[in-house]
């Protein structure tokens, strides 16, 4: 991760830390206790945009490319990122697609229509072609959402979003 | 006496099958690289929606655990992590299994994570409910010092940089600001939102930070989605690892379980340090560190018995003080609060029978594990060899169902959808996301015992200090932070040198 970076995340939590802290006024003054029900979410705020100073100082004070500080053990931020991923976007998009149909369709057919597409969108080239694979995809979309279903409905009890449509 | 009387309550046929399914899907779960035990948990909280409470919770005590002990098949035959607990485990398990030993390195790990986890269990069984009683004579003073430091220690050691940390910390905090006031009752930051009175549930937060996010980003690595190549090593190869082999290690596994206990204690560390640790250790006191990462059986036993031993530390502080020691306890944390039960001190009084049926359940789910994979450890390398592209979509569609069952609202899935998003970008730029996820939970009992003390101070803030517990808490807050600079200015003068 470069010193860019860094500043760039660094100015996004000064920026969230003031809409924040304007937002608390929006917030109903209490008299019932000495601190009151702003003061914690204005001390946070305050808190998180005086670290973001101090982390947009030591970008900037940082020698060499990069800090020390800045490489993060995890494996998202330890990867090197390179452009735009299709399969990244379709996915997230998937996502709030899901979000959108569950409401409209339900759960099973909406996760019949998900597994179906996320598994395309991760499914290797030769998987893609693998008259198998295309097969093993398709019974584990339908079945795995169809036993989801029965086992909420007739073991637990509880009843899983229908949608407007059928609901 | 108490711990038999668990026993007792857990013995029926509904609760032992839902811990062998328990186990079993922990394990599985936790061997597939990239999904560790906090996933399992996430996979499964839904299946505990329809159960009562104690088949519920020892039912995800059972995945916890198996989804910890999982993770060392893969560390072991493919030199890939299947948790972060079992990262150590790669530097001399994977070299045994490449030199036709990896019969004795798997052996060697199962015994190691069993026996840590059985003193983990023990430690807990009996140390619970000590601290407990001592927990339940705390003033509000006593736990906004404790919140206090569980938040530093946190944000100051779950990332490199202890700023990232903090932020992070206070972006959770911001975030469970939203919802209604516990004291006052007046609405902050719900913009007109009636479903956000009650804040972001916390479900839909946890799987979105660390499952999604998680997903979003193996979907960017495309390459991931192949099936596991186990060419390089053949599980059968070698001799077993007996327990009278492991005895002969006792120089290594005393302190590593101890440390291991104390890091899960320490909220925020969890097994990702622990195993760390204990292997450096281990490396550092022997008479042969030349011959460590090269294979050598003493690594893999100091990072299994220290990983497993570490889930009994993070259970002790979750039950006897309520805060999650680490991700996976949150989920814990999130299906006590589904019953509504608070983990807490008033726990081991108000539901004895519950917390000794967990406790039970943990000691038991230490030997299904062992069981299972000292038996069946060809079923999982051949689950282990099943595309990610297939399971990674399905462990989706039961994150989408665990967020909506939570409370049957379905904004909860576009809640979840959200803080994925936001988890994947906060981890792209490098902040930790454990500390987030310690100051959502814990924030609210933060300004809760603070306006309270400051109630009973009539606004004073000195009278706090006065409280010995709160004193030193505060103490070693100042003192962490102080630690984690001078060791970060260290790192920064050896760099440039």
């Amino acid at each position: 991760m470069n010193k860019k970076n860094d500043i760039l995340s660094a100015a996004a939590v000064i920026l969230f830390a003031a809409a924040f802290y304007t937002g608390s006024f929006q917030i109903q003054q209490t008299t019932s206790d000495v601190l009151g029900s702003r003061f914690f979410p204005q001390a946070a705020a305050i808190l998180l945009a005086f670290l973001g100073i101090v982390q947009i100082v030591t970008a900037l004070t940082a020698s060499g490319k990069g800090s020390a500080e800045n490489n993060n053990t995890d494996d998202i931020g330890a990867k090197k990122q390179e452009g735009i991923s299709v399969p990244f976007i379709l996915t997230i998009a998937a996502l709030f697609a899901y979000y959108v149909l569950i409401r409209l369709v339900g759960f099973a057919v909406t996760s019949i229509a998900y597994l179906l597409f996320e598994s395309w969108v991760l499914m290797p080239e030769e998987g893609r072609n693998s008259k198998k694979m295309k097969i093993i995809v398709i019974l584990t979309s339908f079945l795995v959402p169809l036993f989801l279903n029965y086992i909420f409905y007739q073991v637990f009890k509880i009843r899983l979003p229908q949608g407007m449509l059928f609901g | 006496m108490q711990l038999l009387q668990g026993f007792i309550t857990i013995a029926n046929i509904e609760t032992l099958l839902l811990m062998i399914v328990g186990t079993f899907g922990g394990l599985v779960v936790g061997a597939l690289p990239g999904l560790s035990a906090f996933t399992a948990l996430a996979i499964m909280l839904p299946f505990t929606f329809g159960m009562d409470s104690i088949n519920g919770l020892c039912f995800l005590v059972a995945v916890y655990v198996g989804g910890c002990s999982g993770g060392l098949i893969s560390a072991v035959l493919l030199g890939i992590p299947g948790t972060p607990a079992s990262i150590a485990t790669c530097f001399d398990g994977y070299p045994m299994a490449q030199q036709g030993k990896a019969k004795t390195a798997l052996s060697a790990a199962i015994i190691s994570s069993f026996v840590g986890g059985i003193f983990g269990a023990i430690v807990l069984s009996f140390l619970g409910p000590y601290i407990a009683k001592v927990a339940l004579k705390l003033s509000p003073y006593d736990y906004f010092g404790l919140i206090l430091f569980a938040l530093t220690t946190v944000s100051s050691l779950a990332g490199d940089s202890m700023v990232r940390g903090l932020i992070a910390c206070l972006l959770g905090i911001c975030l469970s600001c939203v919802g209604t006031d516990g004291l006052s009752s007046v609405y902050r930051y719900t913009f007109g939102i009636t479903k956000l009175a009650n804040g972001f549930s916390m479900i839909p937060v946890l799987i979105g930070l660390f499952a999604v996010s998680q997903i979003m980003a193996n979907a960017k690595d495309k390459a991931s989605m192949k099936s596991l190549d186990f060419s390089g090593t053949n599980q059968n190869s070698g001799e077993v690892f007996t327990f009278i082999d492991y005895l002969k290690h006792l120089r290594i596994i005393i302190p590593v379980s101890l440390m291991g206990l104390v890091i899960g204690i320490l909220p925020g560390l969890g097994g990702n340090i622990s195993n760390l640790m204990a292997y450096s250790y281990a490396k550092n006191t022997s008479s042969h560190p030349e011959d460590y990462g090269k294979g050598c059986v003493e690594g893999v036993i100091a990072s299994e018995t220290a990983n497993n031993a570490t889930v009994g530390g993070a259970m002790i502080i979750l039950l006897t003080l309520g805060i999650p020691g680490d991700n996976a306890t949150s989920v814990i944390l999130a299906g006590f609060q589904m019953n509504d039960i608070a983990p807490g001190p008033l726990l081991f009084k108000t539901q004895g029978e519950l917390v000794y049926a967990i406790l039970a359940a943990f000691v038991l789910a230490n030997v299904l594990f062992f069981l299972m994979e000292y038996f069946g450890l060809p079923i999982f390398t051949k689950m282990l060899s099943i595309p990610s592209m297939l399971l990674l979509p399905i462990v989706i569609v039961c994150c989408f169902l665990g967020s909506y069952c939570a409370n049957n609202n379905i904004l909860d899935i576009l809640i979840m959808v959200l803080f994925g998003v936001l988890g994947y970008i906060l981890k792209k730029y490098g902040f930790p996301l454990a500390p987030m996820v310690v100051g959502f939970i814990l924030s609210p009992m933060l300004e809760l015992y603070l306006r309270r003390s400051l109630m009973k101070t009539r606004g004073e803030w000195l009278p706090i200090l006065s409280s010995p517990v709160a004193a030193v808490c505060i103490v070693l807050t100042v003192v962490t932070i102080l630690l984690t600079i001078r060791s970060s200015f260290k790192k920064k003068a050896v760099k440039a040198a």
